[in-house]
């Protein structure tokens, strides 16, 4: 193929821009040594690939950059740094965010990845998990009790998006539960009742008490039959006894308080990209479809945004569509269980209490549809930029087509710093020191943590985690 | 030349905007008094609403004059408990019981006495008193009025929703005990009723 020197003004230029769009690296690769470092438990140095890693750097990646320095700086015991990176993430979620429309339009021209990354529906919550942890270690009670309410916004918030599907993930059971421990914490029972009793509601509406891979928690139950009697609320004491079919005993008093120790397990799922190939065909007279090669997938072409008569030129220009999808890999655990130990008198099995992988692959494949759609209608956007380009220049038509080939990539971006299952567990204690053993429980090993918690007569958090890999 | 087609360019920017929508954040002032409901979750106006209606009824119901009656003229003195929440949202009675609170010190019909956690800073600063202020402005101890009524309440909702569409409703209950004779005074009640359709 010849190419004019004035063609070469453009491809020189664009073969320039190909490998920026175009890197085949997932969000994974890009910024290994930092993940490895993380899961390896060097925090301080995954806190420092973390400020070298260029790919934070760019405005659109900001959201993941302070969430990662935030979990960074939690697990280093650096409660009020956290909160500094945490609350930079809250105020990007909540603030304004520039102009959304060339941000969109930059989702549709070029590809997702480019866009600002706004973070899944469960991350956004969990930001108010290590918020509130983090308040709570600092004792800042009223701080947290502030978070605990910027929970129930975020639950609306996810309500509303998901129009109040049960279906769908539209309510999160675990920063329900969170929200009542703060609250308890600081001293608002009524307030951790309501929360501990909606957390409930949300598994007693399934059939199977489950939701999201998390059978509904012995401890929850507890909690909330507690805080119902401590109210005086005996009707729903009966009520919700005969919901989770146990009777409640008022516990012994304990002048020490408790501990609510959370194990943060395993590391999230790391996003890959998946290919799929489909085709626009014709089902009934005008419904154009897009479909899979198996047939076995049929996604409504969108008349809203195209002419009907764009369906027949797609048509006849087009065989097939390649459309890059983020798919999620799990990351095998290394330990499986825990229980926990306080003096030899106490012990009890830390249990399940949120479930980040299979929450990752179940919400990715509910909105799999809606996110194909929008790929589809990517690529047909290009497809009719490219005709039109085509009209007046035919190498440029093939050049644009080129691009578009190349920069057809998933937004594999995720916070895999999170972990791969939450377990949680309330430690009676008795005044003054107290030593608390967990032991967590692999395939073939077995480590022991102590820590030494002083029974005040509140309830206390702690937390550890094991983030290594098997 | 490598020119982009108009038309083309048009439609990628449209159909970006058609996709998503997108309009800059405007903040306008409204009248607090304005029904401006948005989700039909408990809001400002259910709590001037609840304010309003307890108001009036408190203040125009027989307790208050059969109390002034037999006390020579005096205004009974109530304290505020708690207000139990059992409902699936998290309201905050405060909004409502300081509207409340507020109309019966400006009316000077009733008195009211701190009760709850401000009582306990209160004695807090009245025990720091009697070892760091001078003896003649140092405030005693004993000498706190004793309240005649408590004011206690609940606020319940029962939920009904199928697919899109939810009934909300509430009943905020308030009660005034006479604290000698556990006798109750007085009852106020608000009920309100949300049709919401998604």
């Amino acid at each position: 193929m010849f190419i004019s020197v004035r063609q070469w003004k453009w491809w020189l230029p664009l073969a320039l821009a190909i490998p920026f769009f175009c890197s085949c690296r997932t969000y994974n690769s890009a910024v290994a040594p930092y993940y490895q470092a993380v899961s390896q438990g060097r925090f301080d140095e995954a806190s420092t690939q973390l400020d070298k890693a260029r790919f934070f750097r760019y405005g659109r990646n900001k959201l993941l950059f302070n969430m990662e320095k935030g979990k960074t700086a939690f697990l280093q015991g650096r409660y009020h740094e956290s909160n500094l990176y945490f609350n930079a993430a809250d105020s990007i979620l909540s603030g304004y965010r520039g102009s959304r429309i060339l941000d969109q339009t930059l989702g549709l021209v070029v590809n997702p990845a480019m866009q600002i990354y706004q973070g899944e529906d469960f991350e956004r919550l969990l930001i108010h998990y290590y918020k509130s942890v983090n308040y709570l270690q600092l004792h800042q009670l009223e701080d947290a009790e502030v978070e605990a309410r910027r929970i129930s916004l975020g639950n609306y918030a996810l309500n509303d998006r998901k129009k109040n599907n049960d279906k769908k993930y539209s309510n999160d059971a675990f920063s329900l539960i969170v929200q009542g421990i703060v609250y308890e914490s600081a001293g608002d029972v009524n307030n951790a009742f309501i929360s501990y009793r909606n957390a409930a509601d949300i598994f007693l509406k399934s059939p199977d008490r489950r939701y999201y891979g998390v059978d509904m928690p012995a401890q929850l139950q507890a909690d909330l039959l507690r805080t119902a009697d401590q109210l005086g609320f005996q009707q729903e004491v009966q009520y919700y006894e005969q919901q989770f079919g146990r009777v409640y005993h008022r516990p012994a008093d304990n002048d020490g308080g408790s501990v609510l120790v959370f194990w943060e397990n395993g590391l999230a799922p790391v996003k890959a990209e998946s290919n799929f190939f489909f085709t626009l065909t014709e089902r009934g007279p005008g419904n154009f479809v897009f479909t899979d090669p198996n047939s076995r997938i049929f996604i409504p072409f969108d008349f809203n945004l195209f002419p009907r008569d764009s369906c027949d030129r797609l048509r006849r220009h087009l065989e097939a569509f390649r459309v890059a999808f983020p798919s999620y890999v799990e990351q095998p655990l290394y330990y499986t269980a825990a229980d926990i130990q306080r003096d030899s008198t106490f012990s009890t099995t830390l249990e399940k209490v949120e479930d980040v992988n299979q929450l990752a692959f179940r919400t990715l494949q509910e909105r799999f549809l809606k996110e194909m759609g929008l790929a589809l209608t990517r690529l047909a956007i290009k497809k009719l930029a490219e005709y039109e380009i085509r009209k007046n220049d035919e190498v440029a038509g093939e050049l644009f087509n080129l691009i578009s080939l190349l920069a057809e990539k998933a937004d594999t971006r995720n916070w895999q710093s999170l972990p791969h299952s939450i377990y949680y567990s309330r430690i009676p204690l008795k005044k003054g020191d107290n030593k608390i053993t967990l032991t967590l429980k692999g395939k073939d090993n077995t480590q022991k943590v102590e820590f030494n918690v002083v029974g005040n007569g509140r309830l206390q958090t702690l937390h550890y985690a094991s983030l290594q890999k098997s | 030349m490598f020119k982009m087609n108009a038309p083309a360019l048009i439609g990628i920017l449209m159909s970006a905007a058609v996709i998503q929508g997108c309009a800059p954040r405007q903040v306008t002032r409204v009248d607090e008094k304005q029904q401006i409901d948005i989700s039909g979750r408990w809001n400002n106006t259910d709590s001037r609403l609840t304010a309003e209606e307890m108001i009036a009824s408190a203040l125009g119901e027989n307790w208050l004059s059969e109390f002034t009656q037999q006390h020579g003229g005096k205004q009974p003195v109530v304290i505020v408990g708690m207000v139990a929440n059992k409902s699936h949202e998290h309201i905050d009675a405060e909004t409502f019981i300081k509207d409340m609170e507020r109309t019966f010190v400006t009316t000077r019909k009733v008195r009211l006495v701190q009760g709850g956690a401000k009582r306990e800073e209160l004695r807090g600063e009245r025990a720091d008193q009697q070892k760091n202020a001078s003896v003649s402005t140092m405030k005693k101890w004993g000498l706190e009025v004793g309240a005649d009524y408590m004011l206690q309440g609940s606020i319940n909702a029962i939920v009904d929703s199928h697919k899109r569409q939810m009934v909300v409703y509430y009943q905020v209950d308030l009660e005034l005990t006479d604290l000698q004779s556990n006798e109750v005074k007085w009852i106020g009640n608000k009920k309100i009723a949300k049709y919401v359709k998604n």
